[in-house]
């Protein structure tokens, strides 16, 4: 599998050791006796008060990095878990310090202190330092604290004075202009302090909590008066206990000019997008972008990691990286849980692993890519922070990580359940150590991981030399602590001394810049900073707070790569005034002031929005409804739904008036519907009366052809779904023959139906006897997915009745699992060839030589088919197949290396078929699944093992033992959406399309010549899977072409608004010549789109 | 700390009585021994999480392998082949040299553990048994006849058991969550799914099948209608509720039964686990037999017949549960009338109508009765080694009348239910007693 990428990663293997050779690793960790940082955060402790009490009590403290004296050099703040800890370490340059924290009266009055951010609130040019803390429980006491600066390296504490003196349970705070009125407001993120067992509605999210509720404060300071007033409610801040803020971000995510805020939150409350609306209110509006998040979201970071001029975004969640850790941390729940624990109470999807939300442009909508981006999983994280750390010019990620303690280890959780027996009745806190002794040492690395500008991140921890350092990392912040022009990196860890990296890189080009505001907000906090080098571009917007309780200090660091001269860069002030300054030397530090700005700025004129080609139009309000049945309740370990593959439309003009009518599947207990297209481009539904009848039958697909040689187009709809039949009008195939005028009667018998779960029908004259026949794809038997079944062939006798065909002309025993099917002449003979392909199966190209069909099989092609389509894609005069598969944005294909496989057995011998999925990893076979996911088919693993160290880690054939043997054996060497290249000899090269289709399932193409000559469109996603697996839905409707200058696909652009699950795109001819475009969605209304001319 | 003490006291009846070389009798002739051996597959059904279901039928093919053992040994009783359904006789063997009290405890062992998980769930507790047996001075000959018998029997009652659905049920179709109104949906803190939609395809000890007893419907779900029968039935439970006096709380939590209460901490969530229903009759059996001083025999007697009667209770109560997918209180109250409501006891994952514990209970008691007679008085201990005090019953029944209060105070399940309940266990219980001619 993938036998490009190999070659690749070997390549990246002999260039990195060549690079390394006597070399040492980019970062190095400075000890504490070199640079005096000797700073410990050591997290208070007392009675009925650690990390059974407090469930953050682990979460550790924060980094700000800032020049506190305007001296040039950057110094350091730390935030302790204790009273008086807090420490302030002066930049004495080449990475000493001085521990001014006692002269300068800097190290708190407060029990636990957790967030800081280093920011100029009062405007007086020098960096203040706000300190959050958690007070108010488990006798904790204290409130957050605000100091000063008087400009001599002291500080005095005015919190109370300001107004800011919050005491609750405080994560964070972050300061930035979001009234565009001159001076700095603040936002202080809190958490709950305990997760409802109870899961409560989303309607709550309106109840204030005094203690963990979030706050917004305007600052009064453009009045003249020092002092923040409490704007929370009239803004639309949700301050309730359902939040577990521990990640806040802000910036102008949709490009209006205002800052929006990001809050991530724990648990199982969704994180909070909120959208300015410049007017003093925020619209909380995660659910019009964002499909899912982070399930147990944790700090988090905004930037434009892909350098498109947009936005991007990054949470960070506990998703282990290490297959024996992650196989004792248990599955998700199974999909029925998941809705009522979240769906049913108003609750948007949520995963637990890292989130990469791209933003596919100005924040109208957002794929997460995580796991084809290589950032999903890097265990108990805390700080994310994009920046260019070997200033390539293109943004890498840096991921703080580390728990001293797991609890949810399930075999830790076993162990306490039993002692909580015990415990029910010593309400003393007498069996706390022996609890928390029993939980494992969640300890990790920092993780660094390399961008490449576009998609994907390499982890380069080892390479970079954070792999060997092992702690619990929380907060950090980079800065470049010696000027030398690429950026070093600070951490708080827990119970161990704070660490120092400095980055070692060889001087490289880069410019750093800051900012001189003219108002209240004198660092100029907002601005934003587009920087172009030859047709490039980078942006970015100075924004403090960042990471995970932690802020970095007021300068922007651009890499460079290889320019020595910047052509220009923009900068636009928070109140939109802008200035463009033009060819800049690389390797200084530019301070730019907000008195040389001008003009107004005005996003459209400066970045012309990719072209809207497409327009939305409202052409039917049809609805394809899913009735609500769940695969994996009748066969437990199916991989994924197939009941959810529809609607396919079928297009034709069925009344003869030149306008394209067209057939939509309907879901179970739904008839489809017949749409008539009207002048005016609307559809109307005919032949109502005869579709009901069969409103019980899934349809799978349907085709338009004349089946009895009368010249009009016939429809054939074909039955399906991965329900047991429960009647044979479920499981009828129907012919309906058209009277030339629309009106269609059902045909009596027309072949003999086989009643089983099919998937897709083709149709061609494969004998060229003058009549049309076609070919029925089936998929799986409803109870034993993974057995291959056969399909089937029907012969026209030339009036409209089908004979299934037989051995001789073409074999379709147990050929697998079809999901797609197509007629196309590939070896130039003129027989039409059938190209039929499904589910851990080949392409498989039946050869027609004179009406005999010969099966071959493409070499190295099985994969998780979901649609192909015939073209000539390359113009070479051969017709080449593009196969949608399942793509790479998943847990079966991140990381991996190998096949994935499907053993098929009843392996417990009750009856009933498990389907046991693995992945491959250096040749080793791992279970999908879990233990205990495992187990609920197959009890006798339970039996087998107690505990779940027990398994996990170990390859299939350890868990399964002596069960393991006569399975059958499926294989999917690829997942990549792929072209398959016809050289006109019958060889085939596979090709993978680009990675913007890898993002999910590809379920459809079609051509998109009339968008732009030669290229296609494709279009999917898929969320009939496990809360574990994750549903697929980034993937954009996406056109893209193949490029026979350069050999390769080039991706042009998507259908940003898009939103939901593809199933098939068909284009119809309209009035006057043109034509419209409908994308069929699973379980929603058909789409429109009007070309713009 | 369990285990010590049980190996002690071994110690100390042998110490009572190793004077004379066949001691050994007296060593097992004792009833205490069989009702500590069923306590031991009591803590391997609570410590690996068996739903209460599934450990009535571990209870049952276990008590029902020692029955048989006891069968065999004592003339006062008779087999159940051929009157439990598919049970065929024991094959005849010489048993001429076997302790047939030995047999019977080591016949439940191993049928126990077969049903159990993990592997050798039961292998202490054997060692102990083993030890005792040297200890005791059996002679070989009389240990090797015994352990064959008890092989046998138990061998022949697991193939039979093999045949009764169960390992097809594991891969039956789930229950499918649909947002309908008055339908049953997962509840709180676990939101585990329904446990054993199929178990009416179990096949029944003695009812003809599941469907013998159908309850009536339950009323029909109406939360507008405030004088509706359903929102009075909520009404009750709410009101009740909100005013449980420390009896009522006593009542429920003695009754509480859940063998894994779910708790949800942060990132954590575990279980606290307690004896299930069927368990809890288990012991109260053991204090019957104490109280009556029954002989071994008789002992083994009272339990099988007991088990047997809560095994086809659960059937005939889940049948209706399924049948009438009743939503649970705790979901109606909190969406129509007080988010923020919680019922005393935790809500168990499956539908309302009927209630398991008061249909088991009751059709326990009935066995019981029908063994040791009507007002049998009793002091009910099962629930200390929890916390929970001791209550006293004048008669059984008066245990299954509580059963049913306590539900409705748990706030689990509204009284009409368990009213309902209470009478169809009692059916079931009556079938037990009628068919079953198990004393000569």
């Amino acid at each position: 599998m993938r036998f490009k990428s190999q070659v690749i990663v070997i390549l990246i293997l002999v260039l990195s050791i060549s690079c390394n050779i006597g070399k040492e690793s980019k970062f190095k960790s400075l000890s504490s006796s070199s640079t005096n940082i000797n700073f410990v955060n050591k997290p208070e402790s007392h009675k009925l008060f650690n990390i059974l009490y407090y469930l953050y009590y682990y979460n550790g403290g924060g980094v700000a990095t800032g020049d506190i004296n305007n001296d040039g050099l950057t110094d350091l703040f730390f935030t302790a878990n204790n009273k008086g800890g807090n420490k302030l370490y002066l930049n004495k340059g080449d990475f000493k310090f001085e521990d001014i924290t006692e002269k300068a009266g800097v190290s708190g009055n407060s029990d636990w202190c957790s967030g800081v951010t280093m920011t100029d609130i009062n405007g007086d040019g020098f960096l203040d330092i706000y300190v959050s803390v958690v007070a108010g429980s488990w006798e904790l006491k204290g409130h957050n604290e605000l100091y000063i600066n008087n400009g001599n390296n002291t500080f005095v504490e005015k919190s109370v004075e300001y107004g800011l003196d919050i005491s609750g349970l405080s994560t964070q705070a972050a300061f930035f202009d979001y009234d565009h009125d001159g001076d700095l407001d603040c936002y202080i993120l809190r958490h709950s302090k305990k997760p409802h067992a109870n899961i409560v509605d989303t309607s709550n999210r309106r109840n204030i909590d005094s203690l963990a509720g979030d706050k917004l404060f305007r600052n009064e300071l453009n009045n003249g008066r020092k002092k923040f007033t409490d704007v929370s409610t009239s803004a639309g801040i949700y301050q309730s206990s359902l939040g577990y803020g521990l990640g806040i971000a802000i910036a102008d995510l949709n490009n209006d000019g205002w800052e929006d805020i990001y809050i991530g939150n724990d648990f199982h409350e969704n994180d909070y997008y909120y959208v300015n609306k410049g007017d003093g209110i925020f619209k909380e509006s995660s659910a019009d972008h964002f499909r899912h998040y982070s399930r147990f979201s944790m700090g988090n970071d905004i930037a434009d990691y892909n350098n498109d001029g947009q936005l991007d975004l990054v949470t960070v969640d506990m998703l282990p990286p290490d297959e024996k850790v992650l196989k004792t941390y248990g599955s998700d729940e199974n999909p029925d849980i998941y809705k009522v624990k979240l769906e049913i109470q108003g609750y948007q999807k949520q995963y637990s692993k890292n989130s990469l939300q791209r933003n596919n442009g100005s924040g109208i909508s957002f794929s997460e890519t995580s796991l084809m981006s290589g950032v999903s999983a890097t265990d108990w994280s805390w700080a994310p922070l994009f920046a260019d750390f070997d200033n390539d010019s293109k943004k890498d990620l840096f991921i703080s990580s580390g728990i001293v303690k797991r609890p949810v280890d399930l075999d830790y959780i076993r162990f306490v359940s039993d002692l909580e027996m015990k415990k029910e009745f010593n309400s003393s806190d007498e069996y706390d150590q022996e609890t928390i002794d029993a939980m494992p040492d969640g300890a990790s690395n920092p993780f660094l991981f390399k961008g490449d500008g576009k998609f994907s991140f390499t982890d380069v921890s080892k390479e970079w030399g954070t792999e060997k350092l092992k702690g619990y990392f929380n907060g950090a912040a980079y800065a470049d602590l010696d000027n030398d022009g690429d950026l070093d990196i600070v951490m708080n860890s827990l119970n161990a001394e704070a660490v120092v990296l400095k980055n070692t890189s060889p001087v490289s080009n880069y410019l750093q810049i800051s900012f001189l505001g003219d108002s209240f907000n004198r660092f100029g906090i907002g601005a934003k900073m587009y920087l172009f080098t030859e047709g490039k571009l980078q942006y970015q917007q100075l924004m403090l707070t960042r990471g995970f309780e932690s802020s970095v200090e007021p300068r922007l660091h651009f890499g460079l790569a290889e320019q020595k001269i910047v052509d220009s860069i923009l900068i636009v002030w928070p109140d939109q005034q802008y200035q463009l300054i033009k060819n800049i030397a690389a390797g200084k530090q530019l301070n730019v002031k907000k008195s040389q700005s001008a003009g107004k700025f005005i996003y459209s004129e400066w970045f012309k929005s990719k072209q809207e080609i497409f327009q939305q139009i409202n052409l039917s309000d049809w609805k394809h409804i899913e009735n609500d049945f769940l695969d994996y309740n009748v066969q437990y370990l199916i991989p994924h739904m197939q009941s959810t593959r529809g609607p396919k439309i079928a297009v034709a003009d069925i009344n003869g008036d030149g306008l394209d009518d067209m057939y939509v599947c309907g879901a179970k207990d739904q008839p489809g519907a017949l749409l008539i297209q009207q002048r005016s481009g609307n559809f109307l539904q005919t032949n109502k009366a005869l579709l009901k009848e069969f409103a019980e039958s899934e349809d799978v697909d349907a085709i338009f052809f004349d089946a009895n040689n009368d010249k009009y187009p016939d429809l054939l709809v074909v039955s399906g779904g991965n329900e047991v039949l429960e009647s044979s009008k479920q499981g009828l195939d129907r012919l309906y023959l058209n009277d030339g005028k629309g009106n269609f009667t059902k045909a009596e018998a027309p072949f003999s139906n086989q009643f089983e779960s099919k998937s897709c029908v083709a149709v061609s004259d494969f004998d060229k006897d003058g009549d049309n026949d076609f070919f029925i794809g089936n998929l799986s038997n409803q109870t034993s997915y993974g057995t291959p079944v056969h399909s089937y062939f029907y012969i026209n006798r030339g009036n409209g009745k089908f004979d299934m065909a037989e051995r001789k002309t073409i074999f379709l025993q147990s050929i697998g699992m079809v999901t797609s099917a197509a007629f196309a002449d590939v070896d130039n003979n003129t027989w039409p060839d059938l190209i039929i392909t499904g589910e851990f199966m080949p392409v498989k190209i039946f050869l027609n030589k004179q009406g005999v069909f010969n099966e071959t099989s493409i070499a190295n092609s099985t994969g998780l088919w979901q649609s192909i389509h015939t073209a000539d894609v390359n113009g070479d005069g051969h017709t080449d197949i593009l196969a949608g598969n399942w793509g790479h944005n998943n847990k079966l294909w991140s990381g991996k290396n190998g096949p994935v496989k499907l053993y098929v057995k009843d392996f417990d011998n009750n009856g009933s078929i498990e389907q046991v999925l693995c992945y491959t990893m250096n040749g080793k076979e791992y279970t999908f699944l879990a233990k205990d996911e495992l187990e609920r088919s197959l009890p006798v693993l339970k039996k087998a093992y107690l505990k779940y160290s027990d398994v996990a880690g170990k390859t299939v054939q350890y868990m399964f033992y002596d069960l393991f043997k006569n399975y059958a054996e499926l294989k999917a060497e690829t997942l990549s959406s792929s072209c398959f290249f016809n050289d006109g000899k019958g060889n085939f090269l596979r090709i993978d399309l680009p990675q913007e289709l890898q993002l999910a399932p590809v379920m459809t193409f079609a051509s998109a010549d009339n968008v732009k000559k030669g290229s296609f469109i494709a279009a999917g996603n898929f969320y009939g899977v496990i809360p574990y697996e994750g549903r697929y839905d980034a993937l954009q409707p996406t056109i893209f072409s193949y490029n026979s200058t350069t050999n390769k696909f080039d991706s042009e652009f998507n259908i940003t608004s898009f939103d939901g699950e593809a199933r098939d795109i068909k284009w119809l001819n309209k009035a006057g010549g043109n034509k419209i475009m409908a994308i069929a969605r699973n379980n929603n209304t058909l789409q429109f789109y009007k070309i713009n001319e | 700390m369990k285990k010590i003490y049980t190996i002690f006291l071994l110690f100390l009846t042998i110490a009572g009585c190793n004077e004379k070389k066949d001691s050994y009798s007296n060593i097992f002739n004792d009833s205490s021994l069989f009702s500590k051996t069923v306590k031991e597959l009591n803590y391997v059904v609570m410590q690996n999480n068996f739903p209460p279901i599934i450990a009535s039928r571990n209870y049952t093919y276990a008590c029902i392998a020692a029955y048989e053992v006891v069968a065999i040994g004592d003339s006062r009783f008779q087999s159940l082949a051929g009157q439990i359904k598919h049970l065929s006789a024991i094959p005849q063997q010489d048993t001429s040299n076997v302790n047939f009290q030995l047999a019977a405890i080591l016949a439940f062992c191993k049928t126990g553990e077969a049903v159990t998980f993990p592997e050798g769930s039961m292998k202490d507790y054997r060692t102990e048994i083993d030890s005792l047996v040297e200890l005791s001075g059996m002679s070989s000959d009389i240990k090797k006849a015994t352990r064959q018998l008890a092989d046998s029997v138990a061998n022949h009652i697991l193939r039979w058991s093999k045949k009764d659905n169960y390992a097809q049920t594991r891969t039956a179709e789930k229950f499918h969550i649909r947002q309908e109104e008055g339908r049953w949906i997962p509840t709180p803190p676990a939101y585990a799914q329904a446990l054993e939609p199929h178990w009416n395809e179990i096949r029944p000890m003695v009812m003809d099948s599941g469907s013998q007893f159908i309850p009536p419907r339950p009323p029909k779900f109406d939360m507008k209608n405030k004088n509706s029968e359903f929102y009075k039935w909520v009404m009750e439970v709410k009101n009740a509720g909100d005013n449980l006096t420390d009896e009522q709380k006593h009542i429920a939590e003695f009754w509480d039964d859940l063998g894994n209460r779910t708790i949800v901490e942060g990132h954590v969530m575990f279980t606290f686990k307690k004896f299930s229903p069927p368990g809890h009759w288990m012991n109260i059996v053991g204090i019957a037999c104490k109280k009556a001083n029954a002989d071994f025999s008789n002992t083994v007697y009272a339990y099988a017949k007991t088990a047997i009667a809560s095994f086809d209770a659960f059937i005939q109560c889940w049948d209706e549960k399924f049948r009438s997918n009743l939503l649970r209180p705790e979901t109606a109250i909190n969406k129509y009338i007080d988010p923020n409501w919680r019922p005393y006891l935790q809500t168990p994952p499956f539908p309302e109508y009927t209630c398991g514990h008061s249909t088991v209970s009751s059709s326990a008691a009935e066995a019981l009765t029908n063994v040791f007679g009507d007002n049998f008085a009793y002091i009910d201990n099962s629930e200390l080694e929890f916390g929970i005090a001791n209550r006293s019953f004048s008669s059984f029944r008066q245990a299954a009348l509580e059963n049913n209060w306590a539900r409705f105070y748990g706030g689990i399940h509204y009284h009409g239910s368990c009213i309902v309940s209470t009478e169809y266990g009692k059916k079931v219980g009556d079938l037990v007693n009628e068919r079953l001619k198990m004393k000569k």
